[in-house]
């Protein structure tokens, strides 16, 4: 059924940096800055390096059975009933996070640009694109995120450009004072957000990759990609916000965007460099959507996603305005409930599939050729 | 059907922004924004433009601005309120330059700014000014020559006075929150003065003068201890301060010619670099500022083509800086105790962890900071002339 | 009243387009599955078309990690 669709490895790339950047791009300067102060962009290098770990596991699950999703590898490695259990909750996680980030295009969109539009419309507009997008397969998106890119490195090259003149370095002085403890603790949201989460991928990776040998390699390129990116948006809002404000603005890239100011000329851009932000929650959040989709179809054994894609952008739709009743409650629910459900779907699952499959190895082997 | 599709699509380009359209012509443009306290309250002033003044047709020749007020128990509400008065929404998107009172200076500013920093529409780039033994109303009452949009003449003048004469300090609203809530730097905001007659001054009889009978004017520097104002610097002592934190573009200087009379410099590029550290337990900071510059007026007799004449004068300069920056900073240890400077923020980019233990009594500390200036001046040219004509003259 | 009209529309429509080719092709399942989604959908977007309180999945959440959050941050 759905495993005939193919991405080349260059798509892929794009799609895993994409999906890096996708809500960091907006929320993580902000959180690591409240932390760290003007050491954030540190916590994001040292969160970046932790988060190749991550990476590395994902792969290491990924090319036990190259020719399953995550859903049928869970089946095949836990046992049938308790591989639906746990896939079942990989789903619900993929769904909310999906509907969370509509919600986040839906407050974005809200707060700076269109202020006196109700929120909802706001989601479903997004939420009937990401429905046609996953409608079209992945095959459409990926080739639909290969030209996205080149708009979003164009404008984030003329971000950068532009802003650079504002970057004062006294803000990121001095270095390093945060200690590393501090460190260390304020890296989990960041990794949580990069590379835990990144897990949604195993959903098409590697199945539906044409080159699988050279798919993780991409896996890796497009996450070193991602957070490069990441990294320059933190220290970029650090040195030209300053740590405080950096931490007490919602959105602190867009911030950043407003401050563009070249010889009173090229100025007042930012609505053209809400493109970025937009780009980028697209994709990532096809991906959760797509994921979800797929992976209920996977755990019921329906022969096609398709007819599910609509009534659950619906539900989405409605989620995402319910789910989190303003944003206060959302940044508390992502440090206290949400960092602790994507670890333990994102890093404690797969060391308990790599824990049962070292068991089960011999037995595992065998399978495969019988099914 | 495809035909179909494309004809619906096109058409839905004309429903565009439905809830988030904004006519020009139902927005007041708010260029200047004053606030002020009256008993308890907030009065809030907007001087917004009035369009058809502006464009060149159908000028009636009436004020090309107009002023709006309201008072409200926070400052959004008092803006809001202006509505009563004003046909149009006020859009303050556009605002360029804030005037405080200084009675609210005085109380504090923070609560008053916090609107501003949080309102989607307001980008953080205007100028904040606190008016000196006046009131916003009577600044934004006032028509200008030659700007003829007031908030226009008041952003160019502090621009330009800052570039040319560095007697001015230019703060944007996001610099002042920046220096608020830092630990180890105090803010400081430009005074707005008005000069003359201020009846006149708001009517337009005002700009048909060749000399203005009231005019917008800056002039001393504002200190603050927290959000709230506790003195003025002296002109003199703005420039130092400007000289101290690099904000100096271009100024000129009187200096005393070695046997009597005055010459000018003019400063072409400073650079000043402010460096803290800790030494014995004590905090202590060093200033190297240097200056390049031009010699720009001889109003005495002196020979300008011997090498040791300009070295002469150099040092005069030198010598005289000096003097003028350890007096300001003198007045702010001793006078006002709050540092303006930002040694504070030089001493903790230094040594992050002694700073942690001093910054909670840094008040105190700043008082005794050792301060340790030092000036290089250059002169680079003498102008289009070398010896005065003064020389000649035979008296 | 408007908004349910609207809903239900939206509802037609979507069965009108998806309902045939499973009809067609013979996938009980399937067409069970996208019934019993379709009426939540359709169940949720009244109830906050009405402005009926919906209970939010994330309440759920918060309460089964709480535990384990708690564990960590002490």
């Amino acid at each position: 059924m759905m495993q005939n669709a193919k991405i080349s490895t260059y798509q892929f790339l794009i799609l895993v940096t994409l999906f890096t950047i996708g809500t960091s791009i907006l929320i993580v300067p902000s959180g690591l800055a409240a932390k760290a102060k003007h050491d954030a962009w540190i916590v994001a290098i040292v969160g970046m390096v932790i988060g190749l770990v991550v990476i590395g596991l994902f792969c290491l699950i990924a090319q036990w059975f190259p020719h399953l999703t995550f859903i049928q590898m869970n089946e095949m490695i836990l046992g049938k009933w308790l591989g639906k259990g746990v896939s079942l909750l990989f789903v619900f996680m993929s769904f909310i996070y999906a509907s969370s980030l509509l919600f986040y295009s839906g407050t974005f969109l809200n707060t700076h640009l269109l202020p006196n539009t109700p929120m909802a419309s706001l989601n479903i507009l997004m939420a009937i694109i990401i429905v046609m997008g996953v409608h079209l397969g992945l095959e459409t998106i990926a080739r639909s995120a290969e030209i996205f890119i080149l708009v979003f490195f164009v404008l984030f090259f003329f971000l950068v450009l532009f802003i650079s003149p504002e970057v004062k370095f006294e803000n990121v002085q001095p270095i390093f004072e945060a200690g590393t403890k501090t460190v260390i603790q304020s890296t989990f949201p960041f990794i949580e957000v990069t590379s835990v989460n990144a897990i949604v991928l195993l959903m098409f990776f590697p199945v539906n990759v044409n080159n699988r040998k050279q798919a993780s390699k991409s896996f890796f390129i497009g996450y070193i990609i991602g957070g490069i990116v990441i990294i320059i948006f933190t220290f970029l809002s650090v040195s030209v916000l300053g740590a405080y404000s950096t931490a007490a603005e919602v959105f602190p890239s867009y911030e950043l965007a407003k401050r563009i100011n070249i010889g009173d000329f090229i100025q007042r851009i930012e609505a053209l460099m809400a493109g970025l932000w937009i780009i980028a929650l697209y994709f990532k959040t096809t991906i959760y959507f797509y994921a979800s989709v797929l992976g209920i179809a996977q755990i019921l054994n329906l022969k096609d996603y398709r007819p599910l894609i609509v009534p659950l952008g619906m539900i989405a739709a409605v989620l995402s305005l319910v789910i989190y009743p303003n944003v206060v409650y959302q940044q508390n629910w992502n440090q206290t409930t949400g960092i602790f459900l994507s670890f333990s779907i994102g890093v404690f699952l797969p060391l308990l599939l790599v824990a049962v499959y070292a068991i089960r190895k011999k037995q595992l082997k065998k399978a495969p050729e019988s099914s | 059907m495809n035909k179909c599709l494309f004809a619906i699509l096109i058409l839905s380009l004309f429903l565009t922004g439905c809830w988030d359209r904004r006519e020009l012509n139902e927005l007041a443009i708010m260029l200047a924004m004053g606030v002020e306290k009256v008993e308890e309250e907030y009065q809030v002033f907007a001087q917004v433009v009035v369009p058809s003044e502006v464009s060149m047709k159908g000028s009636t020749g009436s004020t090309k601005v107009t002023l709006y007020s309201a008072k409200g128990e926070t400052v959004y509400e008092a803006f809001r309120k202006m509505t009563k008065d004003s046909p149009r929404k006020i859009y303050p998107g556009h605002l360029k330059i804030l005037v405080m009172g200084e009675e609210l200076a005085k109380e504090g500013i923070g609560e008053s700014l916090d609107l501003l920093s949080r309102d989607w529409e307001i980008r953080p780039d205007f100028y904040v000014v606190v008016t000196k033994d006046t009131s916003p109303s009577e600044i934004l009452n006032t028509t200008t020559n030659l700007e003829s949009i007031p908030a226009n003449k008041m952003f160019n003048s502090l621009q330009m006075s800052e570039k040319a004469w560095s007697g001015t300090k230019s703060i944007t609203l996001d610099e002042l929150i920046a220096d608020l809530i830092s630990d180890g730097k105090q803010a400081v905001i430009t005074g707005v003065q008005l000069i003359g007659n201020s009846k006149i001054g708001s009517s337009k009889k005002n700009v048909e003068m060749v000399s203005p009978a009231a005019s917008i004017q800056y002039d001393h520097l504002s200190v603050f201890k927290g959000d709230k104002l506790v003195g003025w610097l002296t002109e003199e002592e703005t420039i130092a301060y400007s000289y101290v934190t690099d904000s100096v573009k271009t100024s000129v200087r009187r200096i005393s010619c070695p046997e009597g009379g005055d010459a000018t410099i003019a400063i072409e590029k400073s650079h000043s670099d402010v460096k803290g550290y800790i030494r014995k337990g004590n905090p202590e900071v060093d200033i190297t500022i240097k200056v390049e510059g031009n010699i720009g007026s001889v109003e005495c007799k002196m020979d300008l083509n011997d090498l040791g004449t300009i070295a002469e004068l150099e040092k005069i300069y030198e010598k005289e800086k000096i003097a003028i920056i350890n007096k300001t900073i003198d007045t702010l240890q001793k006078k006002y105790k709050t540092d303006i400077f930002g040694f504070g923020e030089a001493i903790h980019r230094a040594n992050p962890k002694e700073w942690n233990k001093i910054k909670d009594h840094w008040e105190e500390e700043f008082s005794n900071v050792t301060v340790n200036v030092n000036v290089d001046l250059k002169i680079l040219s003498t102008g289009t002339v070398n010896n005065s004509f003064l020389e000649e003259i035979k008296d | 009243m408007l908004k349910v009209i609207g809903i239900l529309l939206i509802a037609a429509a979507i069965l009108w387009k998806e309902v045939p080719p499973l009809l067609e092709k013979k996938d009980k399942k399937e067409l069970v599955v996208f019934s019993i989604l379709l009426t939540i959908g359709v169940g949720l977007s009244m109830a906050l078309g009405l402005g009926k309180p919906i209970p939010n999945p994330l309440d759920f959440l918060t309460f089964v990690f709480k535990p384990i959050h708690d564990v960590f941050v002490r």
